[in-house]
């Protein structure tokens, strides 16, 4: 029994994938339905009053997935990572492990990796769900966007569960790590307002897929991947330096 | 209803509807019965209720429920009374003592915390040993420059009350917390040091065999799975190998936990207050085991419970507010203070009473029912020695003869 395999016995016997597959693959059903239905829904709601909703695109199916799930999935996301990542919440089961695992490091990375791994794959089925589903109501989506704009996002996650990791090696409990990891993740995007910030922020890469589906080049989002690739790793370093520094 | 769509989408948003509502009435059945943390259960109502599906539900779920598997990990403990019970056996007292035998102690008298006791006076090297060890949280002094030293191969009682500073100072020894003065020479390499809180939690959706595998992985990968049976052999729970440890009773996990300290054949246990939150029947069992784990470990317990200590150490230190009153070997505290015995004799043990009496070494008798007395001598090792003389002499025969209080006022002396 080593420490990876018992992340992914806790991944799996709590049923923890389960809540992130669920909900990606929900919305990703959802998603192209509710933009294929979305006229005869406002329709039919309206009454009296007349609407005029734009004939829905392929691409509408993806963004309206993107749109429901962006939110809800990074809080499933945080919530789940933070089960995992805040190893003093439960002080006992911490003791046990770091009077035995010699370095914060060798505790942390099975963690996030297993939590990231399972996010991002959580994200890729909630997509090709998606994707799938597009295709007869919709219509045909371009392939390289869709591999490239899906990886991206994926990267976000990636960077999103190394936030939880930082918060939970400096706060220790379970509630603040969920707070304090939302609060940096929805605050991030509000950066975004300033312009110039904007095409650095990993929060950017959310909704990739979309943009590179309706015509923005890959180079948009070059920026945000790299200072996402960098940052993420420096963030685990730093969940590490915390946690181990933090005592018991 | 007329404001719904015609045709199949009708049914489909009908039909999620009633999902939902399902879904609710699911959420709050189950919050009626289960068990909640962080939040009261009302708040946990409103939250599945009122914040938007289903980050409600995914936040009393994940957040807020207690799986079956861990509510019997956070029972509570039975109620202290039930641990304060029984007495030392009269063996105790005769016990061969790895590190300090009751009748000749190895490295002498008890040593005040002043003397700095950097080796043992038989000149081996102790196993751990601290110089002017302090803690402060914040403005409170939790230890107080501690000369704390625990010779090699001894069973070491640290004892003290509540908030002595017992588990801050087995937490520094463990590495968990770090001293805020003063340095720790530890005589062993850290991963052959094991430790065990004193409510000891595994996650419950392992198995007994897992937890103990996952300990043997982590300090001791070299050993093979057979290691794991043994261990679990050796704390009696060979038959609950396979189950969840969610399910189990405290002493089970009291046991685990032990059997996660064995399976890496560590050279130090440190073990605090091991046997606090059981019930009678599994405090002897965890205290035999101690006494099993002492021939070959050298082990440091805390504890408040004078009559473990007696039982199982050989050595002891007594902590009160942070500072180390005593430390030396537990016949030397025992023998440094008045000490009451319980002698229980087969005969008309009246001559007996006036003859012990008489004696110097006694201080009082009292009689407490036919053939059942209850003497205070200012010395333990001549009571020991005289009392079953005096009996013979008196042509009485001795069903027992047991400490009664010693260690209780020898500490209370300390404390005080």
């Amino acid at each position: 029994m080593s420490l990876w395999r018992l992340e992914i016995l806790r991944m799996v016997r709590t049923h923890r994938w389960t809540i992130l597959a669920g909900l990606y693959v929900f919305f990703g059903v959802l998603g192209p339905v509710g933009a294929r239905y979305l006229n005869e829904l406002v329709s039919n709601f309206a009454g009296d009053i007349t609407i005029i909703v734009p004939d829905p695109r392929p691409v509408d199916g993806i963004a309206q997935f993107l749109s429901n799930v962006t939110q809800l999935g990074v809080l499933a996301v945080v919530v789940v990572g933070a089960s995992a990542l805040a190893v003093d919440a439960r002080s006992e089961i911490a003791a046990f492990l770091r009077t035995r695992v010699p370095r914060s490091h060798d505790l942390l990375l099975p963690r996030y990796t297993v939590v990231a791994a399972t996010s991002m794959l959580a994200l890729v089925l909630g997509t090709g769900v998606a994707w799938v589903l597009t295709l007869p109501l919709l219509g045909e989506l371009a392939v390289g966007p869709m591999l490239l704009g899906t990886l991206l996002g994926a990267l976000y996650l990636a960077f999103a569960v190394a936030v939880v990791a930082v918060a939970g090696a400096w706060l220790g409990g379970l509630l603040p790590t969920v707070l304090a990891s939302l609060l940096v993740l929805l605050a991030l995007p509000v950066l975004g307002v300033v312009p110039q910030v904007q095409p650095w922020l990993p929060s950017h890469l959310v909704l990739a897929v979309v943009g590179l589906l309706e015509g923005e080049e890959p180079s948009a989002f070059l920026r945000a991947g790299a200072v996402t690739l960098v940052v993420t790793p420096a963030l685990l370093v730093l969940a590490g330096r915390l946690l181990g520094r933090r005592e018991l | 209803m007329d404001q719904l769509p015609d045709g199949p989408l009708r049914w489909v948003l009908l039909g999620a509807l009633a999902v939902l509502l399902l879904v609710y009435v699911l959420l709050l059945l189950d919050l009626r019965r289960a068990e909640v943390r962080h939040l009261p259960k009302w708040v946990w109502g409103l939250i599945i209720v009122l914040v938007t599906f289903p980050i409600g539900a995914l936040l009393y779920l994940v957040l807020g429920r207690i799986p079956a598997a861990e509510r019997a990990v956070a029972q509570p403990p039975p109620p202290r009374g039930e641990d304060r019970i029984g007495e030392a056996p009269p063996e105790v007292l005769d016990r061969p003592a790895p590190g300090a035998p009751a009748t000749e102690p190895t490295w002498g008298r008890g040593v005040s915390p002043a003397s700095g006791p950097g080796t043992t006076p038989s000149g081996s090297e102790p196993v751990i040993a601290t110089q002017a060890l302090s803690k402060r949280y914040g403005d409170t002094l939790a230890l107080d420059r501690i000369e704390l030293t625990v010779p090699r191969g001894a069973t070491y009682g640290l004892i003290g009350p509540n908030g002595a500073g017992k588990t801050t100072m087995l937490s520094i020894l463990a590495g968990l917390r770090r001293p805020s003065g003063g340095t720790l020479h530890l005589g062993v390499d850290r991963r052959r040091l094991a430790v065990l809180v004193d409510t000891p939690q595994f996650e419950p959706w392992l198995s007994a065999r897992e937890v103990v595998d996952l300990a043997r992985s982590l300090v001791a990968p070299e050993f093979g799975g057979a290691e794991v049976d043994r261990a679990l052999r050796e704390v009696g729970l060979a038959d609950a190998a396979d189950r969840r440890c969610g399910g189990f009773s405290r002493g089970m996990l009291q046991r685990l936990g032990l059997a996660t300290c064995l399976v890496g054949d560590p050279e130090v246990l440190l073990l605090d207050e091991p046997s606090s939150a059981l019930d009678p029947a599994g405090r002897r069992e965890v205290l035999d085991l101690i006494g099993r784990l002492a021939r070959t470990t050298t082990v440091v317990l805390s504890t408040h419970i004078l009559a473990d200590v007696q039982q199982v150490c050989d050595v002891v230190g007594v902590i009160d507010h942070g500072r180390l009153r005593y430390q030396g070997p537990l016949t030397d505290l025992l023998a440094r203070t008045c000490a009451a015995y319980s002698v229980h004799v087969r005969g008309d043990e009246r001559a007996f009473a006036t003859a012990l009496a008489a004696e110097p070494w006694v201080s009082e008798v009292e009689t407490l029912a036919p053939g059942r007395l209850r003497l205070v001598t200012a010395d333990a090792a001549d009571a020991e020695r005289r009392i079953p003389a005096l009996v013979a002499e008196h042509g009485l025969a001795l069903v027992s003869s047991v400490p009664a209080t010693d260690l209780e006022t020898a500490f209370l002396e300390l404390t005080r």
